[in-house]
């Protein structure tokens, strides 16, 4: 009878590899972000519409004459009309112009060079940071479920994220520079130490090619007070995540299954549980950049670091219109294409999208 | 299959246990922030009755570390630093609630038209909101607020504007599954119309988990509002408020206390939110949106 | 004969709501060399944590009590070492949902192997090689392609002939199939009924039959235990007991199945099963029990040897033979 015949729709098929889902699936979040990415630069223009003092007053002065207001808005293109320099704006952008910042008179374009390598190597020592302990943290949470140790982590992880990022950062220069000084006090590096030669702008990396080793220490010293500070709110987040990503898994009955079938639990662990785990991990990776982007605004701040936070807020604060573009530019696109890459991930890694059905 | 009765994973959607909530009333945690909580409210209210002094008193004692008569003691301006913290829960409560308020209602409305309604309307409203997402929230918040000048009021607003799309999503995947139950179907082909089935049908639904996701971001809310002040686009001097004693503290570092005191008023006020919101999250659903990491 | 299989006394209890309730009471049963046992109920009657019991596959809290006996080792007392190595190698368990039981990230290759090289420590290609056979034995078409392909590729009847192959991979002499047809379509179930028995026959398999369903526990079964509310109420030879069912329980479950030529109607047992953390004095089926006395509702009534047929009714015979 059936047993022969009992196949059904897509056995007979070849397997192939890649499958219409995946196509699919990629094209559409490339024109999400496509549109992401026009949709920024219209943000990001309609901000600096927003400010309701003539920027020229600001910069020029409020005794500036009629004449040096109208050279300064014929200048800046401050004149024309509203679509217009829209229009001008994103010529200029496709361009890589990004205008010139009124506070440093540098192209922004140049301002960012400086300041992105810092604030990268800040944001990538912290999400490893947290990467590593949170999920570590998230994984033991999960495997001592309602044990002591779980009770603990759990509330060490909801402290993690009440923290004011800008107190502990304080905190912790008080106590571990001022008090003790075993760390420095804010910056890249030491007023004494000496760059390394330019390579990347991060002071790490460049100290590496260089072989510079005492100003590699020099550079690490200095990166990790602030980049644990920003870790500490990912890390909580990310053993909440982890813990709750893993606890749904554990209740799965293929996990059920592989032990029936007699693995080792170390193996059902790594093979089976973490596996399924990887996912969430992926996606959780790019709401983590999230944090970090917007706690470097406080933490560079505090430990006075070079890097976008700063020139952010100090962009925001003097109403500097290109320099604010150009960070609300830069740090969207970023986030975006974190986003779109962790989405592209995600697709493959999971074969119910990669492999057709 | 037999009733395990393990905690069953729920999801942001129409289930929900009754019993749960009185089992969360046994959990130590949500016991714990609830009376923290508590407490700032009070300390809130009765803040002229509780603080020894008004927050703008000065006096000729300049930077005295804690005695027994300032209790945390006085700032650069002679002003009692716990009268100060007291009074600055006047501030953080109310205008975190606020906030949290505002972007709620934003959010859920604009939410529950686009769930509702689809089509066109909802492509708009999430386009919108993805496109707020886009950008990591304080930078977003920053320009707002400088843009809109630096002040208590245009920084809620300018969190406001940050924080309504989490709602608006949450809200648009609740309304969706609750639009699709049978018995709203049927209530539309008996003819209500749809504000109606909105109100009495969907929105029973849809209140329970929303209020948790708002009581998780009064915390948060505190944490942004504080942050902005910090920056010093949020509140001016001489207001008593936490997030700006903070950084006043920065021009005298050696005074731990005018920064120690109310940063762990911060932290306390936002940690009681987190317990309470975090076994009010368990007992209701698994995954949430502050469980997943997004915003500062 | 000495039975392959001697479960005695198993309970199962699981904490809820700050008690621990007990899921299944006291259960006995026996599995003899290269015979199929089936385990009858509602859902919530216990029979699935019964079985997930024999291989202690519980939930984290659970506490189990009693003893399973097998080829002589009693189980419930075994180390985790030995407990691994009987696990998937000399019992095998198939479980109703295929596609939730198979990790979705695993090819089938991995997911037919993995334990085949735990427990006898083939390398790959060895492994594989038993793997294609296991596959053709299954019926499954294009077996080397297939290994490279993952569960959501295939539907339900393909998968569930997979899992059976997993299971039977290692040539266990037990197999535990819970509800291995509830899942699929009526029209691949004969299929998979089909299979399972000839597989049965040509590996001298024993098979542990969890179901609901009395239709396909007539056509695999030779031994019927019915459950209710985690005790056995009624045992003894299938045909029997579906013929001639003593227990007021079998006899609503048999009569609630619709037949060919029934002009009655369906006929629903009225009410519902106890939830596990009631305590029901008595018989816990006497509420809904239409031959209930009031000794029923006090005396909880124990499972009993009647010539071939095994009762958990009060010894009054003749109310029950005399009952239409």
């Amino acid at each position: 009878m059936a047993v022969a015949r009992a196949t059904s729709l897509g056995e007979s098929r070849p397997f192939r590899r890649l499958s219409p889902k995946l196509v699919g699936v990629v094209a559409r979040r490339i024109a999400s972000f496509a549109y992401l990415a026009i949709g920024i630069t219209f943000v990001s223009f309609a901000l600096t519409q927003l400010v309701p003092a003539d920027p020229a007053l600001a910069t020029l002065g409020q005794d500036a004459t009629p004449a040096a207001i109208h050279a300064f808005h014929v200048r800046y293109g401050l004149d024309r009309p509203l679509p217009v320099r829209y229009g001008l704006y994103l010529e200029r952008l496709v361009q890589g112009d990004l205008g010139t910042s009124q506070q440093t008179q540098n192209p922004v374009t140049h301002d960012l060079s400086v300041a992105i390598p810092a604030t990268a190597e800040l944001a990538l020592l912290s999400v490893l940071g947290a990467l590593l302990l949170g999920m570590s943290f998230g994984i033991i949470a999960a495997l001592f479920r309602d044990r002591p140790l779980d009770y603990v982590l759990r509330v060490l992880s909801l402290g993690g994220v009440s923290v004011p990022t800008f107190w502990i950062g304080l905190s912790a220069l008080y106590l571990l520079y001022f008090k003790y000084g075993m760390f420095p006090g804010g910056g890249r590096l030491d007023p004494t130490t000496f760059p390394p030669p330019h390579l990347t702008g991060a002071y790490t990396i460049d100290s590496i090619a260089a072989r510079q080793w005492s100003t590699l220490w020099n550079a690490m010293h200095h990166l990790i007070l602030p980049a644990a500070v920003l870790a500490l709110f990912n890390i909580g987040v990310l053993t909440r995540y982890t813990r709750s990503a893993i606890l749904e898994i554990i209740d799965q009955d293929y996990v059920r299954a592989a032990r029936a079938r007699g693995l080792p639990e170390r193996t059902v662990i790594i093979e089976y549980v973490l596996r399924a785990a990887i996912p969430s991990i992926v996606t959780v990776f790019g709401l983590m950049f999230a944090n970090v982007l917007a706690g470097a605004v406080l933490v560079e701040n505090i430990f006075a670091w070079p890097g976008l936070g700063q020139y952010g807020y100090r962009a925001a604060t003097t109403l500097d219109l290109p320099a604010i573009t150009g960070v609300s530019l830069f740090v969207a696109t970023v986030y975006i294409t974190i986003n779109l890459t962790v989405d592209l991930l995600n697709s493959f890694i999971d074969p119910r999208i990669r492999v057709s059905d | 299959m037999s009733a395990v009765p393990v905690e069953a994973d729920q999801d942001v959607t129409l289930r929900r246990r009754r019993s749960g909530l009185a089992a969360g009333y046994r959990r130590p945690l949500a016991l714990i922030g609830g009376a923290v909580v508590l407490a700032w409210i009070l300390i809130a209210v009765l803040a002229p009755v509780l603080a020894p002094q008004g927050p703008l008193s000065v006096s000729p004692d300049l930077l005295q570390p804690p005695s027994a008569q300032h209790l945390f003691g006085t700032d650069d301006l002679g002003r009692d630093v716990l009268s100060r913290v007291i009074y600055g829960a006047r501030v953080s409560l109310p205008l975190a609630v606020l906030l949290v308020a505002l972007s709620m209602t934003v959010g859920a409305t604009i939410g529950a038209v686009a769930g509702y309604f689809g089509s066109w309307v909802d492509t708009v409203a999430m386009r919108t909101v993805d496109l707020v997402f886009a950008f990591p929230a304080i930078i977003l918040a920053m320009v707002v607020a400088a843009v809109l000048g630096p002040n208590l009021h245009n920084a809620v607003l300018a969190l406001v504007v940050v924080s309504w799309p989490s709602y608006a999503r949450v809200v648009r995947g609740l309304v969706m599954s609750a639009a699709r139950a049978e018995y709203v179907k049927t209530s539309r082909l008996l003819g209500a119309p749809a504000w109606k089935a909105l109100v009495r049908d969907i929105r029973p639904n849809v209140v329970g988990p929303v209020v948790v996701l708002a009581t998780l971001d009064i915390g948060h809310a505190v944490l942004l509002l504080a942050g902005l002040s910090f920056l010093g686009l949020g509140a001016q001097l001489p207001t008593a408020e936490w997030g700006s004693m903070i950084a006043g503290s920065t021009q005298h570092f050696e005074s731990w206390w005018l920064g120690t005191f109310p940063g762990i008023a911060i932290f306390s006020l936002v940690l009681g939110f987190n317990f309470l919101g975090d076994s009010l999250r368990d007992v209701l659903d698994r995954r949430s949106l502050w469980g997943s990491g997004e915003r500062l | 004969m000495k039975d392959l299989l001697e479960v005695e006394n198993l309970t199962v209890k699981v904490p809820s709501q700050g008690k621990m309730v007990t899921i299944v009471d006291r259960v006995n049963f026996a599995v003899a060399e290269g015979q199929v046992v089936g385990i009858a109920g509602e859902s919530g009657s216990g029979k699935t944590m019964s079985t997930l019991a024999l291989l202690r596959l519980l939930p984290p809290r659970a506490v189990l009590e009693g003893r399973v006996v097998f080829d002589g080792a009693d189980l419930v007392a075994a180390g985790e070492r030995a407990l691994r190595s009987v696990r998937g190698r000399q019992i095998a368990m198939v479980f109703q949902d295929p596609m939730a039981s198979m990790h979705p990230m695993l090819s089938i290759g991995r997911i037919l192997t993995d334990h085949l090289r735990v427990h006898f420590g083939h390398n790959r290609s060895g492994a594989r090689a038993r793997a294609i056979e296991m596959l053709e034995a299954v019926r499954i078409p294009d077996p080397e392609k297939s290994l490279k392909a993952y569960p959501h590729q295939f539907s339900g009847g393909m998968r569930q002939r997979i899992a059976i192959a997993s299971a039977l991979i290692c040539e266990p002499r037990l197999l535990i199939a819970d509800e291995p047809t509830t899942a699929l379509d009526v029209t691949v179930q004969a299929g998979i009924l089909r299979l399972l028995d000839s597989l049965r026959r040509e590996r001298q398999l024993s098979v542990m039959l969890i179901t609901h369903d009395l239709g396909v526990m007539s056509a695999l079964a030779s031994v019927l235990n019915v459950m209710y509310a985690g005790r056995i109420v009624e045992a003894g030879a299938t045909r029997a007991v579906v013929q001639n069912p003593r227990h007021p329980y079998t006899r609503a479950l048999l009569a609630a199945l619709p037949r060919s030529g029934d002009t009655r109607g369906m006929r629903a047992i009225a009410g519902s099963p106890p939830a596990p953390q009631e305590d029901i004095s008595g018989c816990p089926f006497h509420p809904r029990c239409e031959f209930a006395t009031r000794d029923c509702e006090v005396i909880a009534p124990r499972l009993t040897q009647l010539e071939e047929r095994w009762l958990a009714c009060p010894p009054d015979p003749l109310r029950i033979r005399g009952a239409a």
